[in-house]
């Protein structure tokens, strides 16, 4: 029978060996060391600044949809009305400085805490059997330096300049000289956004520091190498890719504030000409030059494309656990997995300068990254493919979180799709900072990630709560979403294609030459249907675009809904393994206490034992010793010193 | 990592020797740079010098197979940053003025 | 609740939790550090390609970071010293290295003050011809006259060129349409900040009375005032954020248009050290703007003689070796005859280009110099509060449990290596190369 005892342990009563007195509430809730609590920190914390990164979004989609038309007024609530023109329009400034802070504030603030911070730490010492973190006063560290980091690049909004607008890139010399119309250059959006980055890098490193420390040497007894859960062999490469990839970029920061705020020249190049704001503040800019703008951009992105992967890997890592639960059967290719996982993440290291194919670099250098490039997509169709094959024979579970997983593999796998002719400099000479970009890297990440991370919160939350998420709302919740994720992406890339730069803040209404190509001839079907029989042009797909937005925004209200209802008034879980599956976590009670386990626990087969030909039920959970469960990695007594390897 | 005190003095004489081979070496460094430009030679006592701490100082002639791949890992991103941006330098699309 | 192998290590592995987690803290240090190296590297190799920027050599002192060197290599000795007593369990004797290495830690931050410092007080002006001076005792104090009109940003304006006022501030006039209306008032932040909102207020109304909606875009944004006497302003050229030779603009974009000072012709440089020509647009260096601004305290116009004496051998010397003729030091203390020489020089502001102290905003060498060793006595000091709490704060957990105290001064010292190991690198690169 799986499942530990039904006991509903509130948090500090878990624990059996230091018969302390009950926390007080700021130390159970708000200054807590236990991996479960910070996991809540950074989820719900994240869960907002999603919200937000969501809400700056949809201005700009209008902008782009209805350049000549006022802010609504619904949207016009949450900003300051100084940054809209005269007749209340989206500007271009403004449009900018929303699309620098929603491609930060996504990224930096929202998907990667959701994704490692809150996940990582929920699930990932309960999966291996550890009562915590091995640090877990750094990892309360960590989420306080992630807080003040978001809060600075939240009070960046209420400065005088506004929030960063220079790209969620921030690419030199704009980003240097951009807002050095303001009296204190210490208080300017974009000093803020350099160390806010400061910190969560610092949040990233710390979590890193801890998440590998405790896979390597907190696994209990019989948890081997290769008995981990797949999520844990994806947090640990996610882990390393944090820990050696941000550097670098904590590097571009330092070196970028020194050029803004000690008129340093890292990233200008010897005799640039500055033109303030049209004012006779032109002429060559009074320092020493001597920088390059590429150095910059070596060190941003030799970081952010292995920050990529760090936003993929934890979602895979989720469905990893969602579809074999849901399908009763092992996933294909375990072991095809965890090696294609690290090929991937050590590949990731080599391919960044796919992003600078138009700096000007020679065929030398060309050639190599194209080459890795290519390369890297071989480990990310082995996983997939491995995930998509494990259906094949499967007594499939349409859960919710099964839903959400499912669509996952293809919107994930479409996304991945249209990175491949980007590899090639030929062809990115094209495509380079169009919409086709943007749409492939949010197929990736909206359909994406993002589902992935729904799956896991639906997943998850019975252990975590004790309760069970409303099963009709989450339909209503994921169907429109659905939907609406292709309706607003799917465009981008026919967009792109016909030439639609991104950062456009009006849409392309000033490039007529692009936009004014057609899609469908007037009196066709389609432009029938549609637009009264009037020709539908490229520019028309804004619209449609737009349209999809509002439609994915209301359907996140039965989400957050359901969410809170749940928290009191959820169905609760019949016992600790509602879902009847097979890894460690499922051991400890609901709600688990302090150091988590209420035995300890040991580890006898291998993570997916579905469906075991001979077994009476058709799953049988890794702490489970039954007839024929063995402990691995014990050929020596646990007392002899010194053992090399594992 | 020793366990007795013998050993431990042992390991004791050998930072101390260690310690002055290091000092020794500084000299060095600056008496080259002032008969040579080479930026090679500098370098490669250097390198010496950290192998020298990195090795006894910091027991990496004696760790576990974990850090040496930990560290292995690390070593070989650093050239990657190091020696793909120059190579980037070197070789451009159009030969600089 | 215990965490598992915090000191004893888990058998497989070998490891206690700690020594991964410093490790893995040093690879991330690596790749930081290497980050900047690579930066370095880049910047350096990029600058060859320059033709007015050459690689600045021997500007640091190398005794300085000769001594620094040796400090940390000491102190690295040291602390493993201290924690083989630790092993031995001789807390005095711990206690005695740890000390020494914390005395270490802060002889090497003093000497990098005294470095710094030196750096802060030196300072450098290209000119408008891309000559450079070196030298000493800078000021760069404008005195502008004859101020009547000023303009001001609404939204940025902060009041600081009233402070910059000589003598009594006189009573101004808002402009509007060209001529002088309304009282004349004190300006200041908050009666400028009370005109915009009523100049709003009225724009608001009318603009409502129409039917209109009301964005704050449509606000007033630049205001201008006369004062009711001419008036002068002293400031530092720092203080502005644009300096003209007939309008002065402030930092928070106030606009005060009025004549330099015949006071303040130019930047002065009260003792120079050098005489950088080889960049200099001029076909030959001897017509190079320089000369025409120098002031030779009485000895007539030695130093053009001086520099055609020297620059005569130089070129001798180059033709001999097959390289380029070196005009960087035409002018140092140590050519002969120039001990007792003593110049200053004026360099009118149009004609300057750039002037800063020896800090990052000089050249890409002074920026990756101070980042570089910046960051790594920041690593410095970090380490050193931390070492010195584990000397001097531990009693209690040596006596609880000794080998746990022992595992953390590991971990504290294999940090305070790799900050030496950094060192290592970076006094023969910056120093010396």
């Amino acid at each position: 029978m799986a499942g530990a005892t039904t006991a509903d342990a509130d948090l500090h009563h878990g624990d059996h060996d230091d018969h302390h007195h009950e926390l007080p509430w700021w130390k159970k809730w708000v200054f807590s060391t236990d991996h479960k609590v910070i996991g809540y920190q950074y989820g719900i914390t994240a869960l907002i600044f999603l919200f937000i990164g969501f809400y700056l979004m949809m201005v700009m989609r209008w902008s782009i949809a209805h350049p000549d038309k006022e802010l609504p007024g619904i949207l016009q609530a949450f900003l300051n009305k100084s940054w809209l023109n005269e007749e209340g329009q989206v500007t271009g400034d403004l449009y900018n400085m929303f699309g620098a802070m929603h491609g930060t504030i996504m990224v930096f603030l929202g998907i990667v805490p959701l994704a490692f911070g809150a996940f990582g730490n929920f699930v990932t010492p309960l999966q291996i059997g550890a009562p915590d973190m091995a640090f877990p006063r750094l990892n309360m560290a960590s989420y306080w330096a992630y807080f003040a980091g978001g809060l600075i690049m939240l009070a960046s909004f209420f400065l005088p300049s506004g929030a960063a607008e220079a790209g969620w890139t921030m690419y030199s010399p704009f980003a240097t000289t951009a807002q050095v119309d303001e009296p204190n250059l210490w208080f300017t959006g974009q000093t803020f956004w350099l160390f806010g980055m400061v910190m969560l890098i610092t949040s990233s490193l710390l979590g890193a520091v801890n998440f590998i420390t405790t896979i390597i040497n907190l696994r209990c007894r019989g948890m081997t190498w290769m008995r981990l859960p797949f999520f844990v062999w994806a947090m640990l490469v996610t882990g390393f890719l944090l820990l050696l990839a941000f550097p670098p970029l904590e590097v571009a920061a330092l070196m970028q504030l020194m050029d803004r705020m000690t008129g340093a020249s890292f990233f200008i190049p010897t005799g640039l000409n500055f033109t303030g704001a049209g004012t006779a503040d032109a002429g060559v800019m009074a320092v020493s030059g001597g920088g390059s703008p590429l150095l910059y951009q070596h060190l941003f992105w030799f970081l952010a494309h292995p920050e990529v992967y760090v936003l993929i890997l934890p979602a895979i890592a989720i469905v990893g656990e969602i579809i074999p639960n849901n399908i009763r059967k092992p996933i294909w290719g375990y072991k095809s997995m965890v090696y294609a996982v690290m090929v991937l993440g050590f590949l990731s290291f080599i391919v960044w300068a796919h992003h600078m194919y138009l700096t000007g670099m020679g065929n030398v250098v060309s050639t190599f990254f194209q080459a890795t490039t290519v390369i890297i997509s071989i480990p990310s169709v082995i996983l997939l493919t491995c995930l998509f094959i494990s259906l094949w024979g499967g007594s499939i579970r349409f859960t919710v979180p099964m839903l959400w997983a499912l669509a996952f593999l293809p919107m994930f796998g479409f996304g991945g799709l249209t990175g491949l002719p980007l590899a090639f400099n030929l062809i990115d000479l094209h495509l380079h900072d169009t919409y086709y970009v943007i749409g492939h890297f949010h197929y990736i990440v909206a359909p994406g990630t993002i589902f992935g991370l729904f799956a896991g919160i639906y997943y998850w939350f019975p252990k975590a709560t004790g309760r069970m998420m409303g099963n009709k709302l989450g339909h209503l919740h994921f169907w429109p979403s659905l939907v609406a994720m292709n309706g607003i992406f799917l465009p981008m890339f026919i967009q792109g294609m016909a030439g639609f730069h991104r950062r456009w803040y009006d849409g392309g209404a000033n490039f007529d030459e692009i936009t004014s190509r057609v899609l469908f001839h007037e009196g066709s079907l389609w432009a029938n249907l549609f637009n009264k029989g009037e020709t539908i042009t490229m520019l028309h797909l804004n619209e449609v675009m737009t349209f999809f937005v509002w439609v994915l925004a209301i359907a996140q209200a039965p989400f957050i809904f359901n969410f809170f209802w749940s928290l009191f008034k959820g169905r609760p879980a019949e016992d600790d393994n509602p879902w009847r599956a097979t890894t460690l976590e499922w051991a400890a009670p609901n709600r688990p206490g302090h150091g988590n386990f209420l035995e300890e626990p040991v580890v006898y087969r291998g993570p997916y034992e579905y469906s075991v030909p001979g077994h009476e039920d058709d799953f049988t959970p890794q702490f489970e010793r039954g007839s024929d469960g063995v402990i691995l990695g014990e050929e020596e007594p646990p007392d002899a010193a010194d053992k090399g390897g594992h | 990592m020793a366990d007795t005190p013998e050993e431990i003095r042992k390991h004791l004489k050998a930072y101390w020797k260690v310690g002055g081979a290091l000092l020794i070496c500084t000299f060095l460094t600056v008496v080259v740079a002032e008969i040579t430009p080479s930026i090679t030679i500098g370098l490669a006592i250097a390198a010496f010098k950290a192998g020298l701490v990195a090795m006894i100082f910091m027991h990496l002639n004696s760790e576990k197979p974990m850090i040496y791949k930990i560290m292995g890992y690390t070593f070989f991103f650093f050239l990657g940053l190091m020696f793909l941006t120059i190579l980037a330098l070197y070789d451009p699309l159009v030969s600089r003025g | 609740m215990q965490i598992p192998y915090e000191v004893k290590p888990r058998p497989d592995t070998g490891l206690w939790n700690a020594k991964i987690g410093i490790w893995l803290f040093l690879a991330s240090e690596v790749m930081l550090f290497g980050g900047l190296f690579s930066g370095y590297v880049f910047l350096r190799l990029g600058s060859a390609g320059e033709p007015d920027y050459f690689w600045p050599h021997g500007e640091l002192s190398v005794p300085f970071g000769f001594v620094n060197t040796i400090i940390l290599i000491l102190s690295s000795v040291f602390v493993v010293v201290a924690w083989l007593q630790l092993k031995l369990r001789d807390y005095k004797k711990f206690q005695l290295w740890m000390g020494l290495v914390v005395l270490c830690a802060a002889v090497f931050l003093v000497n990098k003050g005294f470095e710094y410092s030196a750096k802060f007080k030196h300072y450098g002006i290209k000119l408008s011809d891309n000559s450079i001076v070196h030298g000493h005792g800078i000021d760069d104090t404008i005195r502008y006259e004859g101020i009547t009109e000023v303009n001001i940003d609404v939204i940025r304006f902060n009041g600081e060129f009233l402070d910059r006022i000589v003598g009594e501030k006189p009573k101004f006039r808002q402009v509007k349409g060209g001529e002088p209306v309304g009282e004349p008032f004190d300006l200041s932040v908050r009666s400028v900040g009370k005109l915009a909102s009523e100049i709003d207020a009225a724009r608001r109304a009318e603009v409502e009375a129409a039917g209109g909606k009301w964005y704050p875009a449509k606000g007033v944004r630049q205001l201008s005032f006369v004062a009711e006497r001419a008036f002068s302003i002293e400031i530092s050229r720092g203080d502005l954020r644009q300096q003209m030779p007939d309008a002065a603009k402030f930092k928070d974009q106030s606009l005060l248009k009025g004549d330099i000072s015949a006071e303040t012709p130019g930047l002065k440089l009260a003792e120079l050290d050098k005489i950088d020509l080889r960049a200099t647009d001029a076909d030959d260096p001897i017509d190079s703007l320089v000369w025409g601004f120098l002031d030779e305290h009485g000895h007539d116009g030695h130093a053009k003689e001086h520099f055609v004496e020297h620059r005569e051998r130089l070129e001798q010397e180059a033709a001999e070796k097959g390289h380029e003729a070196d005009f960087s030091k035409v002018f140092s203390q140590d050519v002969e005859h120039s001990k007792e020489y003593h110049a200053s020089i004026v360099v009118p502001w149009e004609h300057v280009r750039l002037y800063s102290n020896f800090t990052p905003k000089w050249n890409t060498y002074y920026a990756i110099y101070f980042t570089l060793t910046g960051l790594h006595g920041l690593h410095v000091l970090l380490g050193a509060v931390v070492l010195f709490y584990f000397g001097f704060m531990s009693k209690k957990l040596y006596e609880k449990d000794p080998e746990h105290l022992a595992n953390r001064v590991e971990v504290g010292g294999l940090f305070w290596h790799f900050v030496d190991l950094v060192w290592i690198f970076l006094f023969p690169i910056l120093y010396l190369m």
